[in-house]
């Protein structure tokens, strides 16, 4: 018997001790953080040596293998070496960032995770709406002053204004890709496409994700006089009258697509294995690189070729922003800036590495640095870049995103 | 020492302690479910359930999900069954059963479906091969397998997950259970069909139905074979939820705990009802 209850004493005194433990820990104090817009106001060399040494967590969109060793083998090492920063890549994007970082607040936890954060559009408006993002700190970056902020394409994020409260990273436009083996003479504009569907039935459709939806949101500039039909803010009667016509058009050409407009693929891997298979001679890529990039990994056929309609199609750009509870804000401001820099944006766009398109702008370049970004852009398999530019459209309120989705959803799937 | 004390320690303490571990998990997240759907977290309207009960695109959802999980766990079953009953008898033979059947467990649910979308899409091996035969042109004349309203990729995809686990309990059932019933029916008279249809199958099929419920469940609530496989239009259960969660209307996240809440009382539901039918047989 005594043997028994000095037992269960021991028992007891353990649990006790491991529970007060953990309330110890829960309620421990940590050391008060250092926001980035009061980084923002010191010199840049001291923001720089604050970092130093430090771990920064940058939580970004990780389903794409040739961004994440962009990543993790090239970025990475560079900034452990130039900077004795160590970077940690994890996955996270769009609603899961506004979800946490929303009840990370509620909570009230002054000291998240996170640092870094790879955003735009939608998940930009929520994240500033709710007051989840520290700034402005974006202007301090040296390599800020090397940006085309005159683009309306980076200047404005959806038709936001950054303000500061994200850095500028890269830019994409969306294109179609064909393959020039079975498609030697592919339509140029909306309608040719439209008549080419009717001519082949069977053998065109979209995703039913982001590109989808964004390749509709050209066609719907397209039908309606242009983006700047839609420019100034939401206007629901401009909307369910564009709307309107979209699926008028969308209704009619059902017949001709790919299963009959019964079914489509779920997002833009699916599309691009169809494609490759032969299922359908199109496939569409926010990115217009992917044509080569894909192709060269394998994806698709090596002959096929980007796409970008007359009548436009949209270009955005995507940003990094910082957490209002970032533990390290210093460390995030010096990525960001290494990111900005023209060597990253540089390797960024090799086809070989992810074809990501600079928001520099060339003529704030030295020379040299424009050669070299010439080089890389000069693949006979790429849509030039002054016809990229001449057919981008930029982004509008992210809400025509968000109805034109669920719409089509309801009334189109 | 004595014997209520005992009794405390090896059998109420532990069975405590399993039914917190386990329980506590499953009452918070059904309880966040709740809170969410009501609107009582996470900046959304309530009213919610009402309109996820109310609206066609749920049902779609729900029918086309409980038509996988029962076509599924039923085509599973049944030749889980005829496997058994086969190589049951012998033993060598079952052991060998049994080690082949363990083989496809280990693979992940993912993996299975995108076999059978090599297999069965348009442009897949099968129809690579009719295509070979000259019995078809072009993908599109092969029959439309994945991403089709019936679902038949998905079903495929569930049989071959499936069936060796269904399998593996019936032959360690069998072999649990001995002869001595079926020789006892034989002596008396009995066919080997009547001898199978009134004692081996009902005594498979009440130790089988624990795992039954569960390959049910499982396959009701699985997120990665329609991710792969099924259609966009009935859009499956798990995918529905998914899509809702993930939009960014603030509205919609309400709808995704309520969605995901009556997917959850449908889950519960095929629970009791296994109980209920336990209990009165």
């Amino acid at each position: 018997m005594p043997s028994d209850r000095r037992h269960t004493l021991k028992r007891r005194s353990a649990v006790g001790l491991l529970v007060l433990a953990v309330l110890i820990a829960g309620c421990a104090r940590h050391a008060p953080r250092a926001a980035a817009v009061d980084l923002a106001k010191l010199p840049w060399d001291s923001v720089v040596a604050r970092a130093k040494g430090t771990t920064v967590v940058w939580r970004m969109w990780r389903g794409d293998p040739a961004v994440n060793a962009f990543v993790d083998h090239w970025a990475a090492p560079r900034v452990l070496a130039e900077y004795g920063i160590m970077l940690q890549a994890v996955s996270g994007q769009g609603n899961e960032l506004v979800d946490q970082l929303t009840i990370e607040q509620e909570a009230g936890a002054r000291t998240g995770t996170a640092s870094l954060l790879w955003i735009n559009g939608e998940t930009f408006g929520a994240l500033r709406t709710r007051a989840l993002l520290d700034g402005p700190w974006s202007a301090v970056l040296p390599s800020a002053a090397l940006v085309d902020s005159a683009s309306p394409i980076i200047s404005r994020d959806f038709e936001q204004d950054p303000a500061g409260f994200e850095s500028p990273w890269g830019t994409v436009q969306l294109a179609l890709i064909y393959d020039r083996a079975r498609t030697p003479q592919p339509p140029q504009t909306v309608a040719e496409l439209v008549a080419w569907i009717r001519a082949h039935p069977g053998r065109f459709t979209y995703d039913q994700s982001f590109a989808g939806t964004t390749f509709l949101k050209g066609v719907l500039y397209a039908l309606n006089g242009g983006a700047g039909t839609y420019a100034g803010g939401f206007d629901s009667a401009k909307y369910i009258a564009g709307r309107t016509r979209l699926f008028a058009l969308l209704d009619s050409l059902e017949p001709s697509l790919w299963r009959q407009g019964t079914q489509y693929p779920p997002d833009v891997a699916a599309l691009h294995r169809l494609f490759a298979n032969g299922e359908i001679d199109f496939s569409i890529s926010n990115n217009q690189n992917e044509a080569i990039t894909k192709a060269m990994q394998g994806v698709i056929p090596a002959t096929s070729r980007a796409l970008v309609l007359r009548d436009g199609t949209i270009a955005n750009t995507h940003y990094l922003g910082i957490p209002f509870n970032a533990p390290n804000a210093a460390g995030a401001m010096v990525v960001a800036n290494f990111l900005l820099a023209p060597g990253a944006q540089l390797e960024k766009q090799r086809p070989t590495v992810w074809a990501d398109g600079t928001v520099l702008r060339m003529d704030k370049l030295p020379a040299e640095w424009r050669l070299r970004f010439d080089s890389v852009l000069n693949d006979p398999r790429l849509v030039p870049s002054d016809s990229l530019r001449a057919y981008a459209r930029p982004e509008v309120s992210p809400r025509y995103h968000e109805r034109l989705q669920d719409d089509w959803r309801r009334m189109i799937r | 020492m004595n014997a209520s004390s005992r009794h405390a320690r090896t059998v109420v303490v532990p069975l405590l302690m399993a039914g917190t571990l386990l329980g506590v998990p499953i009452l918070v997240s059904i309880g966040y479910l709740v809170a969410g759907a009501l609107g009582w977290v996470g900046n959304t309207s309530s009213g919610a359930v009402g309109r996820m009960l109310t609206d066609t695109a749920v049902w779609r959802s729900v029918m086309l999900s409980l038509w996988i999980a029962t076509a599924g766990t039923a085509i599973a079953l049944i030749g889980a069954l005829m496997i058994a009953l086969l190589f049951g008898r012998d033993r060598r033979l079952d052991r060998l059963a049994q080690r082949v059947a363990a083989l496809p467990l280990p693979v992940p649910t993912v993996a299975t479906a995108v076999a059978v979308l090599l297999l069965l899409s348009q442009s897949g091996w099968l129809s690579r091969v009719a295509a070979q035969m000259h019995l078809i042109t072009t993908p599109a004349q092969f029959p439309a397998l994945v991403y089709d309203p019936w679902a038949i990729g998905v079903i495929v995809a569930v049989v071959w997950k499936e069936l060796p686990f269904l399998l593996l309990v019936a032959l360690s059932l069998q072999s649990l259970r001995g002869s001595a019933l079926i020789d006892a029916a034989r002596t008396l008279g009995a066919t080997p069909w009547q001898a199978t249809r009134t004692i081996t199958l009902p005594l498979l099929l009440r130790g089988m139905a624990p795992s039954i419920v569960a390959v049910f469940v499982f396959v009701l609530g699985s997120l990665e074979l329609p991710l792969v496989l099924a259609p966009s239009s009935p859009l499956a259960l798990p995918m529905l939820i998914q899509e809702r969660r993930q939009a960014l209307g603030a509205d919609s996240h309400a709808d995704a705990y309520a969605i995901a809440l009556i997917a959850t009382a449908l889950a519960l539901s095929t629970a009791l009802l296994h109980e209920k039918l336990r209990s009165d047989a």
